[in-house]
């Protein structure tokens, strides 16, 4: 099924936590070094994340058992294929069905199961899960995998046990059986081995990932033959880089034993942590704020000041404020606020010119000093006596009549930007 | 702000149900319905008030009923809308098998001119992207949709979509109840600016539904045990399946051996797209169907034609519905003459079907054309269960989400009426029932988005009387990005200023003088 990769692009922090690569026998130096210096652009990473690689790779692995099975079956043996994943076994069945549909020949496939009717029939309702090319059948009306059509016709013959008279009649030697367990420690896989492993014609297919010499040692000498596979079961590792490109996020985790299997690039714009089992890992906050909701009647209210050389405006904002699911709303509050006037915050160079003209305005005169940079002194003489200093953003108003200094910090007041 | 509804279809009536809600700026289409009672362009939703087909950013179906999809590959194919088209699984799967039945009816049957061919059905439906219950799906970078599970038919669905702050819920038809194939509505505890449901059955409040199942199941046995044919007439999909469940668990339980027939082709098809979306169905059957498939119905056999007319008595499942025309027409003819066979009427019938005929007081001719005659002394029996909720689910589910405005639609008039009085005076809500091609504007309390510092968060007070945290700060507005509110002393660090410090002193230098 193809992902939607754009959908979960943005987010903060991935957690990556595919450990099937630590048992992979895929992996090797040169995929590790691929996965440093793949993807240069987006669409090279959406590209390298299609499967289109893989399934040609799987459809490969499946025909090579296949006709070792066919081999088998041919020189008179039979073919056991203790059953771990059904997603894995399903597809093969469906190979294994067709080649033998295109050889003419007629061999008797049984899974024997307890629980196997149950699983079969739940794989043929699940259309929402499957690839575009199987949903196709749910739209033309075909069962979702051709093992519903092969069980009809007898072809495949699901039992749950394999000593029950139903089985013992339609027994036919050779077949291919599918039966738990994958550990061959349990379930009629045991059985089973123990009949063919003397068998030199008989094939054993067994999942990688499994011990092989340990699991066999209770059927020694085996002259059986044994074929190891390994099946798709996570991300490859050389996709993991183009994958968090794609996607985008800010932070990152990764299991610490995988780590050396991930080389960031510098350019990369991700941060990356490791995390290891039973230890805490902790992340810095990415949040410098809240999500809030300023409501509409809240904001007709606000009366803001433009700040043209910033390209930004401002107002002073009371209202109520509620937390509702985790996010602030500021609202109109019920009752009638007291507006209190708070001292308003100054900021900003002072223009001497227009120091002067305000000044002028309440009838104060005064004349510029010295002028330097930004700093300069105003000294006044009407109608009081008056020194204004600006250095920076510090001024010291000084003067003895407390009437003039209010004055002059008002027209001070009136030349600064101000909220 | 507001959302502007167009209510293209299903205003004040039952049939071609469609909705286009302009919402944040984005066009919606609710369903494309067909009206069954007209065979001409009355049948569809007058798509010339729309300002362009293609201005629509997607159009969603809510099941595969025709009065809800009836209208879409004329839409697509004659009027030209080439946009997204999103459905259900199962709508997507059954559709097409409803929507080609119809067209054959009208075709062979009537003789009429065909509105979409079957190429372009096949085309349409290719154009549909399936969606899964709860499945957000992002259809543009500001419109968002997801599907809730509605009960009523296999793979209905009530959908969800939000721009922005601004959210709505489109029900389609659904029902509160489960019943022996599907389970009952599920819905999240959404907050709404607009709830626009159905209300087929405004009014009514049905009893149990075992007491009217055990009369329809008694009525049908009598016939029977007498010797006489029982016909129900039913699309392929939805009812069909519900009664043959029920019939076959009545048969196991009762031991009864008359044959049960399914008039061949499409419902058998449909039991194969039935088996592969248990998912869809209710509770019940998910647990048991690996032991038991409920569609794989034990007494229930296909039917030939030439069965019609064998003697002995017999259950039959006959397409189309309302006896419209059909097999289910061929058949009545033969049996309606006999006073020991029963028609079995399941549920809602259009003015002027035959169906609506025999519903609507007890005729004892019927005439189908100035040539044919059909004398009807045969038994009726109406099912009175149906697969809509009825007026207390309606009003739990209004009440259960509290939107801030309901929109009513597929319903009759006065009942419709009724029912808004209802809403508006238990809930307090304000609730509409428009007529079609009518628009309805609905206010949305607006927000805007800003992004809240912590400190401001942090110093914010509370009043005297300890109930409300009165808040203050400075809001920062720069072009291109979300406005920003802070505490005062955190502003100035925020726009990149000093402050001014402004100090007295009474002492004047010896500078000035």
């Amino acid at each position: 099924m193809e992902f939607d990769y754009p959908l979960l692009s943005g987010h903060d922090i991935i957690i990556f936590s595919d450990f099937s690569s630590l048992d992979s026998m895929d992996y090797d130096e040169e995929d590790t070094n691929k996965c440093a210096l793949s993807g240069e652009s987006e669409d090279c990473s959406m590209d390298e994340l299609s499967g289109n690689d893989e399934l040609e790779a799987e459809n490969e692995k499946m025909h090579f058992i296949c006709s070792c099975i066919v081999d088998s079956v041919k020189k008179g043996g039979s073919a056991l294929i203790p059953s771990g994943r059904f997603g894995v076994v399903l597809p093969l069945l469906e190979h294994i069905c067709n080649l033998f549909d295109s050889l003419n020949m007629k061999v008797p496939i049984f899974i024997i199961s307890e629980t196997a009717q149950e699983t079969l029939a739940l794989t043929n309702s699940i259309p929402e899960w499957l690839c575009k090319q199987r949903q196709k059948k749910l739209f033309s009306g075909e069962a979702l995998f051709q093992h519903m059509e092969l069980i009809k016709e007898g072809i495949i013959s699901v039992q749950p046990f394999l000593y029950s008279s139903d089985l013992l009649e339609i027994w036919k030697e050779p077949c291919i059986v599918i039966s738990p367990h994958w550990s061959l420690r349990l379930g009629s896989a045991v059985q089973l081995l123990h009949r063919w492993h003397a068998d030199p014609r008989s094939l054993l297919i067994l999942e990688e990932g499994v011990h092989a010499e340990l699991a066999l040692m209770p059927f020694k000498p085996l002259k059986m033959k044994v074929l190891q596979c390994s099946f798709l079961s996570g991300i490859q590792m050389k996709k993991v880089n183009p994958l968090f490109q794609t996607l985008r996020s800010k932070i990152v985790l990764v299991p610490q034993s995988l780590r050396s299997q991930f080389t960031r690039r510098e350019s990369e714009l991700y941060k990356i942590y490791y995390y290891t089992k039973n230890e805490i890992a902790r992340i810095p906050s990415l949040k410098e704020g809240f999500e809030a909701y300023l409501a509409t009647d809240l904001v007709f209210q606000l009366q803001p000041t433009k700040l043209p050389e910033k390209n930004i405006a401002v107002a002073r904002l009371k209202g109520k404020l509620l937390l509702r699911k985790g996010i602030y709303y500021l609202t109109l509050p019920n009752k009638q606020l007291n507006m209190s006037v708070k001292p308003s915050v100054h900021w900003g160079t002072v223009e001497p010119t227009c120091l002067l003209q305000a000044l002028n305005e309440k009838e104060i005169d005064g004349s510029i000093l010295h002028n330097e940079n930004y700093d300069f002194c105003v000294c006044v003489e009407k109608p009081a006596e008056a020194l204004i200093e600006v250095k920076g953003n510090k001024i010291m108003i000084s003067c003895e009549d407390k009437t003039v200094s209010a004055l002059i910090n008002e027209a001070l007041n009136s030349v600064c930007n101000r909220i | 702000m507001a959302i502007q509804c167009l209510i293209l279809g299903a205003g004040q009536e039952v049939g071609k149900s469609c909705v286009v809600a302009m919402i944040g700026g984005k066009k919606i289409m609710f369903d494309c319905g067909m009206h069954m009672g007209f065979s001409d362009h009355r049948a569809f939703p007058d798509f010339s008030l729309l300002s362009s087909s293609n201005d629509i950013s997607c159009v969603v179906i809510t099941h595969f009923h025709l009065d809800h999809i009836g209208a879409l590959p004329y839409f697509t194919e004659v009027c030209g809308y080439n946009g997204p088209i999103y459905m259900t699984y199962p709508t997507k799967a059954l559709a097409p098998l409803m929507l080609e039945d119809y067209r054959k009816i009208l075709v062979d049957r009537r003789g009429l001119e065909e509105q979409y061919t079957y190429e372009n059905i096949i085309h349409c439906m290719n154009k549909v992207i399936p969606i899964d219950i709860k499945q957000t799906i992002q259809v543009d970078k500001d419109l968002l949709i997801r599907a809730y599970y509605a009960g009523h038919v296999l793979g209905a669905a009530m959908i969800y979509a939000q721009v922005g702050e601004e959210k709505m819920l489109y029900t389609g038809d659904y029902n509160m109840t489960p019943d022996r194939h599907l389970g009952a509505a599920q819905i999240d505890r959404l907050s709404l600016d607009l709830l626009i449901t159905e209300s087929t059955y405004a009014t009514t409040v049905r009893d149990s539904k075992y007491l009217r199942e055990r009369e329809f199941l008694k009525a049908v046995h009598t016939c029977v045990a007498a010797g006489g044919k029982v016909l129900i007439p039913t699309f392929a999909l939805g009812r069909a399946q519900e009664l043959c469940i029920l019939l076959d668990d009545y048969w196991e339980r009762m031991n009864i051996n008359v044959p049960i027939y399914f008039s061949a082709g499409l419902t058998i098809q449909a039991n194969m797209y039935y088996k592969m979306l248990i998912g869809w169905t209710s509770q019940k059957i998910k647990d048991s169907y690996t032991v038991r498939n409920p569609f794989d119905f034990k007494h229930v056999c296909p039917f030939e034609r030439s069965m019609i007319n064998l003697p002995g008595p017999c259950v039959l499942f006959a397409t189309p519905g309302m006896i419209s025309g059909g097999f289910s027409l061929e058949v009545f003819k033969q049996w309606a003459p006999s006073d020991k066979n029963l028609i079995a009427i399941p549920g809602y019938c259009v003015a002027g079907t035959i169906g609506h005929k025999l519903m609507s007081g007890k005729p004892t001719r019927i005439d189908l054309d100035k040539d044919t005659r059909i004398d009807v002394r045969c038994q009726i029996h109406q099912l009175t269960f149906s697969p809509h909720t009825d007026s207390k689910g309606i009003m739990d589910l209004v009440e259960f989400l509290s939107p801030k405005h309901v929109i009513l639609v597929h319903g009759e008039k006065p009942k419709m009426a009724a029912l808004k009085q209802r809403i508006e005076s238990e809930l307090g809500i304000q609730c509409e029932y428009p007529a079609n091609n009518e628009t309805v504007l609905v206010p949305t309390t607006q927000s805007l988005k800003i992004s809240a510092s912590k400190t401001f968060v942090r110093n914010c007070t509370t009043e005297l009387d300890g109930d409300e945290r009165i808040a203050e700060g400075i809001l920062v507005m720069e072009k291109g990005h979300n406005a920003k509110i802070v505490s005062e002393e955190e502003f100035l660090e925020t726009i990149g200023a000093e402050r001014n410090v402004v100090s007295f002193t009474g002492w004047v230098s010896p500078l000035a003088q």
